[in-house]
């Protein structure tokens, strides 16, 4: 019987804590890895390791008390002998895991950000370049978290949802079928995407969370997010808009070359199993099973918008100006999220300028994904 | 037909909350009123009463000599034609009153919002009408006021220091003269671009919607609209939203200012709250505003109206004048999906208020004489 490969989960919230329960229940070697500074995060599993996982709905996976093999805030220990490291964490934390991570990874591992936000496996790659010692390690890029889930406790998450099919891709995208043997081995229903340009446009946080949020801004801030964001709050009108981004979306896959997709099709692949059905996004997200307990933020700020916006909306805006789409709803979520937050996204985004790729032409985008630097 | 001095009889068309409003103000202040409705329905209640029950600055029942759905018959006499109707009903009376209109009537459009005169008399012309017009608008209704049964209108107050211009800007002083018996309250302004771009419906009531839809759409605006709706964030969007319109008006010369001191001068909030820059603020200390609901819906005049009349014209002279109005196209694009109609192509554009071709150069003579 072929081990499965060991496992390294960078992160410290609700996604890192059930991606490591899960893996470790189902036999795998499980490190958790949160970064110093960040030890209340993970206190109440320091000492003991162990991670209650419930389950809430039918996910289909099981729940249980996982003793994990290792839980720290040193990068050394986390990763050695990892064979697959997980990066489960927001955007804007996947650059400080990468600048403490890079010195200690080790030939041979394949590192997969879950989700990789748009930009996210590009970001990782520059610092390795910088920070590395040329160590041989694959970088991918997974569509989109696998669970839906959250932490009730220090030492106890649930587990809503379970996404089975997810497309991952490697940067550059000439590796992606060695890296999927691999994965494989972890989750069996990973499928390929052409690059990780693909990955970053089908992540459906930046099609759903945004708009969502704009719509009920005042219902938000109001009352501190009292009411059920995709129940209450994703009303025709909302879903109207969020259907409108998703156009956007599908177009400025279409004009790369990707057959992205849509938002309502991939909520059925993902969700269907657990009882989600619908012919628009209204249905959908407003009677999903998976939702029934998601309250709304109690903030406007939340990574709804403070990771949506900078690392996935205006990369798709960026991105839409390459590829000579317009995106004007995209853009006026923007706009409107900016003012609403008082932040310059535009300023403040993972887009193509950041990533060190301003004034570059498709065709060369394309190459660079596909092919590598 | 010679120009009337003064005005002895009044066409108004239009039996909504402002139709009414003004029909029972003025035939009880002893002019002769014709009042007009598209719909026989809303005429019905009115005709089987013989007029209108009016409470508030104007008390007791007021009788109404003629009632009809036929505009001529309407207009027929009359030396003044107020239009109390929506902006999205200009088109409507401009073709309707095309073959009925001669240049010693002139044409009060009340409210005008932002554009009415403009885009009514290129309608106007569209439709045919080729003489010399006269019109002239106000900022918003005269009236603050509300239908209160099917024959009841309550008149709370004449609304003050309310913006007036005319369209072409040469009838100004002669327009205002003949409204002021009227309508004391109105004050003359340089233009209609300034009275444009003095909207302030425009301003708030389109984020209040937008980025409530939610709210609005699940509990059929179970809230209160300004209290409660308009809040931090949203108040923020509101001043973005301001500033451009002020940007908009500083590129074209015209005088603007700024939606919170108006909102002071208007009475509708404290000094404290202005002095604190935060609409949401001004919105909850806003006493005439405590307990007005948020519409039901994003049916509603706050969205088609304000955007669709408010908003995209304001963007199109923002065009215009060469600023750049990020915030207002962001909310008109946004509420666009949303309700799912093109405000953009169905709004008020620089076409429509027969602006397509002119430079901010033009302008001031366009506006003055109406060629």
């Amino acid at each position: 019987m072929v081990e499965k490969p060991s496992i390294a989960v960078l992160g410290g919230g609700n996604g890192a804590f059930i991606t490591a329960a899960d893996l470790k229940l189902r036999g795998h070697r499980v490190t958790l890895l949160e970064l110093p500074g960040m030890e209340k995060n993970i206190e109440g599993i320091l000492e003991d390791k162990r991670i209650e996982l419930q389950i809430v709905g039918n996910p289909g996976i099981q729940g249980g008390l996982a003793h994990l093999d290792g839980v720290t805030t040193d990068p050394k220990e986390a990763l050695a002998g990892a064979e697959v490291v997980l990066m489960v964490l927001p955007a804007f934390a996947q650059k400080p895991f990468a600048e403490a991570c890079v010195p200690y990874l080790e030939d041979g591992q394949i590192v997969v950000l879950t989700p990789g936000n748009f930009g996210g496996a590009i970001e990782f790659s520059n610092i390795l370049s910088r920070r590395g010692n040329g160590q041989k390690v694959a970088i991918a890029e997974m569509e989109c978290m696998i669970y839906s889930g959250f932490k009730s406790s220090p030492c106890v998450a649930w587990v809503s949802g379970y996404k089975k099919g997810l497309r991952v891709a490697a940067y550059p995208g000439k590796d992606t079928e060695k890296v999927l043997q691999k994965l494989r081995m972890v989750y069996p229903e990973l499928r390929p995407a052409k690059s990780v340009l693909e990955t970053g446009l089908r992540n459906l946080n930046t099609v759903v969370h945004a708009p969502i949020m704009i719509h009920n801004a005042g219902w938000i801030e109001r009352t501190k997010g009292n009411f059920l964001f995709y129940w209450d709050g994703c009303t025709p009108g909302v879903a109207h808009s969020a259907e409108a981004v998703d156009r956007e979306r599908l177009a400025l896959g279409q004009s790369l070359g990707f057959e992205l997709t849509p938002a309502i099709q991939v909520a059925l692949e993902w969700y269907g199993h657990e009882g989600a059905k619908g012919n628009s996004m209204y249905e959908l997200l407003s009677t999903n099973p998976v939702y029934v307990k998601d309250t709304a933020p109690p903030t406007l700020h939340h990574r709804f918008l403070l990771e949506d916006v900078p690392y996935g909306m205006v990369p798709m805006e960026s991105l839409g100006k390459v590829a000579g789409v317009p995106t004007p709803v995209t853009s006026a979520i923007v706009t409107l999220a900016s003012e609403l937050t008082q932040r310059d996204f535009r300023s403040q985004a993972r887009d193509l300028k950041y990533l060190g790729l301003e004034g570059i032409g498709l065709q060369a985008l394309k190459r660079l994904v596909d092919h590598g630097a | 037909m010679t120009t009337v001095g003064k005005i002895r009889s009044v066409a108004i068309l239009g039996a909504g909350h402002g139709g009414c409003a003004a029909a029972a103000d003025l035939a009880s202040r002893g002019y002769t009123v014709r009042l007009q409705a598209r719909n026989a329905e809303r005429l019905k209640p009115l005709r089987e009463r013989g007029g209108i029950e009016a409470r508030g600055v104007v008390q007791g029942f007021v009788p109404i000599a003629t009632m009809t759905t036929d505009v001529a018959e309407a207009v027929d006499g009359a030396d003044l034609i107020m239009l109390v109707v929506p902006s999205v009903a200009h088109e409507h009376y401009a073709q309707a009153l095309a073959p009925l209109l001669t240049p010693d009537r002139p044409v009060f459009l009340n409210p005008g919002h932002t554009g009415g005169g403009l885009h009514f008399v290129r309608e106007l012309r569209q439709a045919g009408y080729g003489k010399p017009v006269k019109t002239c608008e106000t900022i918003s209704l005269t009236y603050i006021c509300r239908m209160e049964g099917p024959a009841t209108v309550g008149i709370y107050t004449y609304t003050k220091k309310l913006g007036f211009a005319a369209f072409p800007g040469k009838h100004s002083a002669e327009l205002h003269t003949l409204l002021k018996p009227l309508y004391p309250e109105t004050v003359l302004r340089s233009s209609v671009l300034e009275t444009a771009l003095s909207n302030m419906n425009a301003l708030f009531h389109p984020p209040g919607m937008l980025m409530n839809a939610g709210w609005i759409e699940s509990t059929n605006g179970d809230f209160l609209f300004y209290n409660q709706g308009i809040t931090e964030g949203v108040g923020r969007v509101v001043s973005a939203v301001d500033t451009e319109r002020m940007a908009i008006a500083k590129g074209l010369g015209v005088p603007a200012i700024s939606f919170m001191e108006a909102f002071h001068q208007a009475g509708l909030t404290t000094r404290a709250a202005v002095e604190s820059g935060s609409v949401a603020r001004a919105c909850r200390e806003s006493e005439p505003n405590k307990t007005i609901k948020s519409p039901s819906s994003l049916d509603h005049r706050y969205v088609h109206e304000d955007v669709g009349f408010g908003l995209v014209p304001m963007a199109a002279l923002g065009r215009l004048a060469g600023v750049p109005t990020p915030t207002i196209d962001a909310i008109v694009h946004l509420t666009s999906q949303a309700v799912g109609v093109d405000y953009g192509r169905t709004g008020l554009t620089l076409e429509k208020m027969g602006l397509l071709a002119k430079t901010p150069g033009e302008l001031a003579g366009f506006l003055q004489s109406g060629d």
